[in-house]
C-alpha cells in the first residue's frame, strides 16, 4: 500500500496520534489511508495530479471542544492538520491539504446557525454552514433578511469568508461583513477577537474593533488558528430589488462600461458587486465547445459571434441590480438607465424581458442570494472537469480592465485555451476572474494549463497586478510575488506564524506560509 | 373491586392512548427513507441534477445519453452500489462527498430515493 503519511512523522507516531483522536471523535470519525472514503478529500479539479496532495487522514470534530483536543494531540504528536470547513472551495484546492501527507482537519459537523439577530440583523454561525443550509435556515424561520452566497451553492459562509470570497448582494464583501471571530490556537486554548473578549456582553457581533489592535485579518488565508465561529451581518431583504442587464456588442466596449460604471460604484448608486462577463462564461449555460469546434486550440473570433447571435448575448454581458426603497431605486435607475445607454449598440434588459432564460435567472438569483450551481455548467465547456482560477485585482479602470484582459487571452491562445473571464466590480478594485478550463484526463492538457497558469502569475506581477486568492499549487509563486521591500511582508508573516505556531502544525503552506525551517517548494 | 380496577385500567388505557398518539406523532415528524432521501438530494443534488438547462449535470448527461436519460431520478439502470460509490469518489466533472457532508445512512437514504423516487417496499 502507497502510505502517504505527514513529512516526517513515522508510522507509529501517526498511529499513536490517529489513536488519541479516535477517543476524543470516535471512530468512524478518523478516516485513515487505508479507508477508502478517504477518496472523498482528493481535489479532483486541479491541473496536478490528485495524489500530490491526497490526505494521509481526515478528523471530523463535532464541536469546538473537540477541536480543541484535536489541536492539543497534533500539537503533542506534531502532526500537521489542515483546516477546511464545507470544503467545497473548487478551483482552489476543494478538501485537499496543501501537500500530500497532511491530515485534513473537517469541520462540517460543525454546522449549527448559533444565532439569528433579527433586530440588529447578524448571524453567528460555525464553520460547517453552507450557503444551502443557511438559505434553508433563513427561510425555514421566515427571516426578513437575505444571505449572500458565492456562486458556488456548495460553499460555505465561514470558508468562502476566510478565504475573501465575494457574492453579488449589496453585501458581496464577505469579509466587510464578517463581525467577530472565536478562534482555536494552536496550544488550542480558546480566544474570541472584538467585543468577544469581553467575559459578559453582546457587541461580539456589532462592534468589529473592540479594544486594541483589530487582529481578525490574521486569520483570513492564513494558518495562525482555527476559526470556529464568527458573526456575520445580515441584509434586511428590500422592498424594491431591480436587477438588469447591459449587452455589449463588442469586446472593444469593455473599457467604456468599466468608465461609466466607476462613478455609479463609488457613489453608491449601484450597491452590489457588479460583474461584467465574457461571451464564453453565459454561453456554457446553453452549449458545449465541441458544439462548434472539433480539435485543440480556442474559438475565432467569427464563431464568438455566431454564439452571441445564437443565445442572444453580447460579447460582454454586464449584471447589476438596485435595491432599496422603490421610490429611491426607480429614481437611480434614471441614472443608471441613462448612463448605460449612451454606449453605442447597447441592448438594456430587466427580468422581464428574458424570463425564462436561464443564464439571466441564475444571476438574478445570485443578486438576491439564492444558492444555484448554473455557474458550474461551465465544466461542461470542454468536459472533463478540469478548472482553475486566475484572479488578478486591478483599478477599476477601462484601461486596466483592456490591458488584463489582453494580457490575459494571450496566454490563453498560446497555450491553446479559450478566454472564459469576468470582471467583479467591487468598491473601487476589481477583481479579473478567468476560469482556465481544461480536460484533467489529458495530461498535456492539464499541464498547459498549469503552465499557462504559472505564466500569468508572473505577467500580471510584471504589470503589477497581485492575485487575490489561489489554488493549493499556486500558494507559493504568488506570495512571492508580493516581495516589496526584500519580502518583508511574507517574512513577518512567517514570524508571526512562528510566534502563534511555533511547532508548525496549523494549516502549514496555506497562502505561502510556512513554519520557519521549511521552505517553500518550487513547482513553476 | 370491580369499581376500584376499572378506574386504574381506564386511567392506564388512557395512557396507553396518550403513547401511542405521542408515538405517531414522532413517527410523523421522523422523516421515511424515501423522505430523507428527498431531503438530501434536495439539499446536495438538485442544484445540478434538477431537470433542464441551468442544472450542469441534467446538460452534460442531455448531451451524452439524451434528454429522456438526463434526469437521473427513477432512471432504470442505475444500482445504490453504484450511486454510493459516485457520491464518494466523484465522476468526471461531479465532485465527491465526503461522510461528513452525507452521512453513510444518509447516503443509502438518497441511493433508494434516485432510484424509487416515489418510495419503493424497503423505503417505506
Amino acid at each position: 500500500m502507497n502510505v502517504n503519511l505527514p513529512q516526517g512523522v513515522s508510522r507509529d507516531r501517526f498511529a499513536s496520534a490517529m489513536h488519541a483522536m479516535r477517543k476524543v471523535v470516535g471512530d468512524q470519525w478518523v478516516i485513515v489511508y487505508d479507508n477508502p472514503l478517504l477518496a472523498s478529500y482528493l481535489d479532483t479539479y486541479s491541473a496536478a495530479p490528485e495524489s500530490s496532495t491526497a490526505a494521509s487522514a481526515a478528523v471530523c470534530p463535532a464541536s469546538v471542544e473537540e477541536v480543541q483536543q484535536i489541536v492539543t494531540i497534533a500539537h503533542q504528536y506534531r502532526i500537521p492538520i489542515w483546516s477546511i470547513s464545507t470544503g467545497k472551495n473548487f478551483a482552489y484546492g476543494g478538501p485537499a491539504p496543501r501537500t500530500a501527507g497532511q491530515v485534513v482537519l473537517d469541520l462540517r459537523r460543525m454546522n449549527r446557525v448559533i444565532e439569528v439577530n433579527t433586530d440588529l440583523g447578524y448571524a453567528v454561525v460555525e464553520p460547517g454552514v453552507g450557503y444551502v443550509d443557511f438559505y434553508n435556515y433563513m427561510k425555514r424561520h421566515k427571516l426578513p433578511y437575505w444571505i449572500d452566497c458565492a456562486a458556488n451553492a456548495m460553499g460555505g459562509v465561514m470558508g468562502n469568508t476566510l478565504d475573501h470570497g465575494v457574492g453579488y448582494t449589496a453585501y458581496g464583501d464577505h469579509l466587510l461583513m464578517q463581525c467577530g471571530m472565536e478562534v482555536v490556537l494552536a496550544d488550542g486554548s480558546l480566544m474570541r477577537t472584538g467585543m468577544g473578549a469581553l467575559p459578559q456582553g453582546s457587541c461580539w457581533p456589532l462592534y468589529k474593533y473592540g479594544y486594541g489592535p483589530y487582529i481578525d485579518g490574521l486569520f483570513t488565508q492564513s494558518n495562525f488558528g482555527v476559526v470556529t465561529k464568527i458573526g456575520l451581518w445580515l441584509m434586511p431583504e428590500p422592498p424594491a430589488f431591480k436587477p438588469f442587464m447591459v449587452q455589449l456588442q463588442s469586446e472593444d466596449d469593455l473599457y467604456q462600461v468599466t468608465e461609466l460604471l466607476r462613478p455609479l460604484k463609488i457613489n453608491m448608486i449601484i450597491p452590489n458587486a457588479a460583474i461584467t462577463v465574457h461571451l464564453l462564461w453565459e454561453a456554457s449555460v446553453y452549449t458545449t465547445k465541441h458544439e462548434w469546434k472539433t480539435g485543440a486550440g480556442p474559438l475565432p473570433q467569427r464563431t464568438l459571434r455566431q454564439i452571441a447571435e445564437k443565445f442572444n448575448l453580447g460579447m460582454w454581458n454586464f449584471y447589476a441590480a438596485l435595491y432599496g426603497m422603490p421610490e429611491v431605486v426607480e429614481a437611480n435607475w434614471q441614472i443608471v438607465e441613462s448612463t448605460f445607454r449612451s454606449i453605442k449598440g447597447a441592448k438594456i434588459y430587466l427580468q422581464k424581458d428574458r424570463a425564462g432564460d436561464p443564464s439571466f435567472e441564475y444571476r438574478v438569483r445570485l443578486m438576491r442570494g439564492e444558492p444555484n450551481l448554473t455557474e458550474f455548467s461551465l465544466l461542461n465547456w470542454v468536459g472533463g472537469g478540469g478548472h482553475i482560477n486566475f484572479s488578478p485585482i486591478s483599478p477599476a479602470s477601462g484601461a486596466d480592465a483592456v490591458k488584463q484582459f489582453q494580457m490575459i487571452r494571450k496566454a490563453c491562445e498560446k497555450y491553446g485555451f479559450d478566454y472564459i473571464g469576468e470582471f467583479v466590480i467591487g468598491w473601487r478594485e476589481q477583481h479579473h476572474i478567468l476560469m482556465l478550463m481544461f480536460n484533467r484526463y489529458d495530461a498535456d492538457e492539464s499541464k498547459r494549463a498549469h503552465d499557462c497558469f504559472a505564466q500569468l502569475i508572473n505577467d500580471a506581477a510584471g504589470q503589477g497586478y497581485g492575485e487575490y486568492r489561489t489554488n493549493l499549487h499556486f500558494m507559493d509563486q504568488i506570495a512571492q510575488t508580493y516581495n516589496a521591500n526584500d519580502g518583508s511582508l511574507l517574512a513577518l508573516q512567517r514570524q508571526v506564524k512562528h510566534a502563534l505556531d511555533p511547532a508548525g502544525i496549523l494549516s502549514p503552506g496555506k497562502n505561502g506560509i510556512w513554519p520557519l525551517g521549511e521552505k517553500p517548494e518550487t513547482e513553476s | 373491586m370491580i369499581r376500584a380496577i376499572a378506574p386504574a385500567l381506564i386511567a392506564v388505557f388512557a395512557l396507553t392512548l396518550a403513547s401511542a398518539a405521542l408515538g405517531a406523532a414522532r413517527a410523523a415528524e421522523m422523516p421515511s427513507a424515501t423522505q430523507r432521501g428527498e431531503q438530501v438530494f434536495n439539499t446536495r443534488c438538485i442544484f445540478c441534477h434538477g431537470e433542464g438547462l441551468g442544472h450542469p449535470a441534467w446538460q452534460m448527461l442531455a448531451l451524452k445519453k439524451g434528454k429522456n436519460e438526463a434526469e437521473i431520478l427513477g432512471r432504470p439502470d442505475l444500482t445504490p452500489a453504484y450511486i454510493k460509490h459516485v457520491v464518494r469518489n466523484g465522476f468526471i466533472e461531479m465532485p465527491p462527498f465526503r461522510p461528513s457532508e452525507i452521512s453513510n445512512s444518509d447516503l443509502n437514504a438518497l441511493a433508494n430515493y434516485v432510484i424509487h423516487p416515489n418510495g419503493s417496499p424497503a423505503a417505506k
